[in-house]
């Protein structure tokens, strides 16, 4: 009996779960007026310490254990003559959660930006930890690393805050202007079988009639780099770049599931680029730059970086050379027992140096596109934009007709192509799971299952994703900034469905849709994938992931239509929202990302050793403890070269090629080490320093040629 | 003991033959402990046993050929109706040797080997504790339609006391669960059944009586838990077996009256070796 209560208490602890209301004040009604639009832009950093799980990969999300280069929350924020604002922020998170959003906007709610003003993208590098969800699907199994840690969520939604406020309180006079080019060959479909089925597969028009691209992976994409260009007046009154809002579809997972450090992948160096290049870059550590750039992504579900097939470390295989076998033992056969997959380098260095060829070619063309806007933006109605906002809130459960009850399918279990789990690598769960015959025939829906064709896991659901795993409302906005209207999302349609989306959005004005509708995925929340029902029918990794079924595309085109006709007409004053309560779940909520502790390690002075391994510089040193030390409070290690009697200045920790480890408590304490393998090293004497922090002084290590002082 | 030596000598002298240039060797050691030892549908002792086994292997191209030693240790005196070592106070109540090969052909794993039981204090007519050995040539085949997941048979030819067979059906599938660092927690649930047509233990009649004919039957399951990395191996597992025995008498004795039988066991191992990369 008493084992039985035992038992009981056990199991009632574990199917445990926690449900809160999230709520958030919507903005106070506009009561500024300018003489003309205003812009500020800002930028912080939200780097948390390692130890978190990078979301994305699932079961191939490892634990973080240091840094590259860093997450930020980038904000702009635009106010028109009217005072309508609208906050428009680019995290670069995996995704963002409703908690996350409306947390923030509690904050940012006293500077007239409440939950419907703000607008929360995720840049989806899948290099960041999540664990704020409030949603226990995405908590739990996101990354190897589960459960929900709400101290980490008001962390991330503190320093989103903190940055609106900041370009809040930086208005300054501003001009604005669109601008569109189109880059092909840096991205191409994935799962292309899916995007087959539909029956009029969206053509870009720069596409139409180009027989470049035999494969039709890379034609079957929407190539559009779109860019609001936003220039603000100086101290001495002169204009000058601030920054700009840009979106692209593109998949930010050129880091593969094998990469342990907390990374912005593609679109922070993107970002870096476009910083470095127009305005004045920044030169030291914590230094601004002039131009900050938000780079979100557009319809991505279906699109990925075109990049080498070497760059995806494939998740383990379980093989090993010899196993003891014999009559006395079970006959597994020679090579069936699971043995550990030894570590990556080759195919981690790779991604680094795509990543890398892909971001700079991206801001290339942003770049271009930045600087064939100087006509635009002198016009005088560029310093007139009219900004109006829609925001709305889908309730599934409401919602009783073309949104289903979510649930995920089985073939979200094997991951995407180029990014499957190790779960697709056992072939019974293949089969089990029909895996082997994908893409699925077409077959006719089946009237009584909302779902269609999507097969239900049933009990396992139940098991791995507990109940109402799912979000239930999904936090929808349309925006017009200028001539431009937006759709915001909170999940990643594929390029056919976000075309669908922007089409309904124009409803009867078809002119120009391309450029005057837009799609921004991943906003103010997360549910997965959304495709077109033609693609649902595959029932490949996105259309498993397509939660509410066959309908969600063209139940959420409807939606967005509706909005579209609510916006006023330009100059008009948007219409009031009301924003209502959304529920968050979790299961066990505790300490994932590491807190500063009560009781710090005294690390009373830091020294630096530094050597060489091969063509890498290798910095190693004693500091406090992840949580402790927070990398989102600045800097924590420099690169100088000796120049004559002095030094120029490297690079820092946020490079793509300077990573940060956390070693773990070592004899010396909590040791960390910095390593420093740029693509193409210059010869000269080199040395890192540990930046003044917390009370440390600044610590320098000691100058090495490069290549020389080998590690022991 | 002189049979140790000998087979000792035999083992160096096999080790010593040239072999070809892109051959390697394997040697692996093993010890699991039980808590009953239950072979072929039979209960063979109630008591706990510990059971170590070693061998060596030569893997040519495209072959492993593997010779070893396995034993069964009573650490606690036997009981009356434990066949192992009724009327002693315990010790090796088993030395069995063997060698066998196997290749894969394919997406099958085939095997064949033979194996020499010595069941040091078997109770047989010539009273409790006299012993008895015997011999089997065995072959087998797996087949592997995916790396974790296995279906075999093998059947065994007892030539020397029984002049039986004894079939056994099995299938796994390796789940893994958790990867760290260089270690893999794998659950690995198995089915086995098997069939005697000519060989099952009846301790009341004797030799070449001493078994009996279309004997017995049983189908268990075994849930393991295996830790592994490149070298070392880890394992825990629970066992249900059902076994059908209308024919042998050995039901009667009291570790073998129940029809339904379980046991755990847990294991370490640890093996060396790999296959010449131009396989």
């Amino acid at each position: 009996m008493r084992i039985a209560v035992v038992l009981a208490f056990l199991f009632a602890a574990a199917c445990a779960r926690y449900e809160f209301a999230i709520d958030a004040p919507a903005s106070p009604a506009s009561v500024v007026t300018r003489e003309q639009l205003h812009a500020g832009f800002a930028r912080v950093d939200i780097t948390p310490p390692p130890g978190g799980g990078l979301m994305g990969y699932a079961t191939e999300g490892k634990k973080s254990r240091g840094h590259r280069m860093r997450l930020y929350a980038r904000s702009l924020v635009l106010e028109d003559e009217r005072g309508e604002r609208i906050a428009l922020v680019l995290a670069d998170l995996g995704s963002v959660s409703a908690l996350v959003h409306r947390l923030a906007a509690r904050r940012t709610a006293r500077a007239g930006i409440g939950a419907d003003r703000l607008i929360l993208m995720a840049s989806h590098t899948h290099s960041a930890p999540g664990h704020y969800y409030a949603t226990p699907a995405y908590d739990e199994q996101a990354s190897r690393v589960q459960g929900f840690d709400s101290a980490h969520a008001v962390f991330v939604a503190e320093r989103i805050a903190r940055s609106v406020l900041a370009a809040s309180a930086s208005l300054r006079p501003a001009r604005a202007a669109w601008g569109f080019s189109n880059v092909w060959g840096l991205t191409r479909v994935r799962d292309y079988a899916m995007t087959e089925r539909n029956p009029n597969r969206f053509v870009h028009p720069s596409a139409a009639g180009v027989d470049r691209f035999a494969d039709p992976r890379y034609r079957y994409i929407d190539p559009q780099l779109s860019m609001l260009r936003v220039d603000a007046r100086n101290a001495s009154g002169e204009w000058e770049p601030a920054g700009s809002f840009i979106t692209f579809a593109i998949h930010g997972t050129l880091n593969p599931g094998a990469n342990e450090l907390i990374d912005g992948d593609v679109h922070s160096i993107i970002a870096r680029e476009l910083e470095r290049t127009i305005g004045r870059e920044a030169t030291e550590p914590g230094e601004l730059p002039q131009t900050i750039h938000l780079f979100a992504n557009g319809a991505q579900g279906d699109i990925t970086a075109a990049v080498s097939d070497s760059t995806r470390c494939p998740a383990p295989t379980y093989a090993h050379p010899f196993v003891a076998t014999g009559p006395r033992r079970p006959h597994v056969g020679a090579d069936s027992m699971p043995r550990a997959f030894p570590p990556y380098p080759a195919c981690l260095t790779l991604s680094r140096l795509e990543a890398v060829r892909v971001g700079r070619a991206l801001a290339q063309a942003a770049v271009a596109l930045h600087g064939s806007l100087d006509a635009a933006i002198a016009h005088d109605s560029a310093q007139h934009l009219r900004i109006a906002r829609v925001y709305d809130v889908v309730d599934v459960a409401a919602d009783g007709q073309t949104l289903c009850s979510p649930h995920a399918g089985p073939n979200t279990i094997p991951g995407p192509e180029g990014s499957h789990t190790r779960l697709f690598n056992i072939g019974f769960l293949r089969s089990v799971l029909g895996m082997d015959t994908l893409p699925k025939p077409p077959a006719d829906s089946d009237d009584d299952n909302c779902q269609g064709v999507k097969p239900d896991l049933g009990m396992f659901e139940f098991l791995v994703g507990g109940r109402k795993p799912y979000p239930l409302q999904l936090q929808v906005s349309v925006v017009r900034i200028g001539n431009v209207t937006i759709g915001t999302v909170p999940v990643e349609p594929t390029t056919n469905a976000g075309w669908l989306m922007r089409r309904a959005m124009a409803g009867s004005d078809t002119a120009d849709i391309l450029r005057r509708y837009l799609i921004v995925s991943l906003t103010n929340g997360y549910a997965q994938y959304v495709t077109t029902e033609a693609e649902y029918s595959a029932q490949m990794y996105e259309g498993a992931s397509t939660l509410y079924g066959p309908g969600t595309a063209n139940a959420l085109a409807r939606r967005l239509s509706a909005m579209s006709g609510r916006l006023p007409p330009p100059g008009g004053a948007s219409p009031p929202a009301t924003v209502p309560s959304i529920s968050g779940i979790y299961r066990s909520n505790r300490e994932i990302v590491p807190r500063a502790s009560n009781t710090p390690l005294l690390v009373t002075t830091r020294s630096i050793d530094t050597c060489f391994r091969g063509d890498t510089l290798v910095a190693t040193w004693t500091d406090e403890r992840p949580g402790d030390l927070v990398p989102a409070g600045g800097p924590i290690v420099r690169i100088d070269r000796q120049r004559g009697t002095g030094f120029d200045i490297v690079t820092w920790d946020d490079d793509p090629f300077l990573e940060v480890w956390y070693l773990g408590v070592k004899r010396r304490g909590p040791a960390w080490q910095a390593r420093y393998a740029p693509a193409a090293p210059v010869r000269g004497t080199y040395r890192a320093v540990l930046l003044e922090r917390d009370g440390f002084p600044e610590t320098a290590g000691t100058w090495l040629e490069w290549g020389t002082g080998p590690c022991n | 003991m002189h049979k140790f030596v000998w087979r000792a000598l035999l083992t160096i002298a096999w080790l010593m033959v040239p072999q070809p240039a892109d051959a390697q060797f394997g040697a692996g050691a093993d010890v699991v402990v039980r808590s009953r030892y239950v072979w072929r549908g039979i209960t063979r002792t109630t008591k706990p046993v510990v059971q170590p086994s070693a061998l060596v292997a030569w893997l040519p191209r495209g072959w492993t050929i593997t010779t070893g030693v396995w034993a069964s240790v009573e650490p606690i005196r036997p009981g009356a109706a434990d066949l192992t070592g009724a009327g002693t106070d315990g010790g090796t109540g088993e030395v069995d040797y063997w060698i066998e090969a196997h290749t894969r052909v394919r997406r099958f794993d085939v095997r064949a080997g033979h194996i020499r039981y010595d069941l040091r204090h078997e109770q047989t007519v010539v009273g409790p504790g006299s012993g008895i050995e015997t011999g089997e040539v065995y072959t087998g085949v797996l087949f592997l339609p995916g790396r974790l997941t296995g279906f075999g048979a093998t059947l065994y030819w007892d030539y020397d006391v029984v002049d039986g067979v004894f079939a056994t059906v099995d299938g796994f599938q390796h789940v893994p669960l958790v990867q760290a660092g260089n270690w893999i927690i794998t659950l690995t649930p198995r089915i086995e059944a098997g069939v005697s047509m000519g060989q099952a233990i009846d301790p009341e009649t004797g030799a070449p009586g001493y078994f009996v004919d279309n004997g017995l039957a049983y189908v268990s399951g075994t849930t393991a838990i295996f830790a592994n990395e490149q070298r070392w191996s880890l394992h825990v597992s629970t066992s249900l077996q059902y076994n059908h025995d209308e024919a042998t008498r050995v039901n009667r004795l009291d570790g073998n009256k129940r029809k339904t039988k379980a046991w755990i066991d847990a294991g370490v191992s640890y093996a060396i070796g790999s296959r010449p990369r131009t396989r």
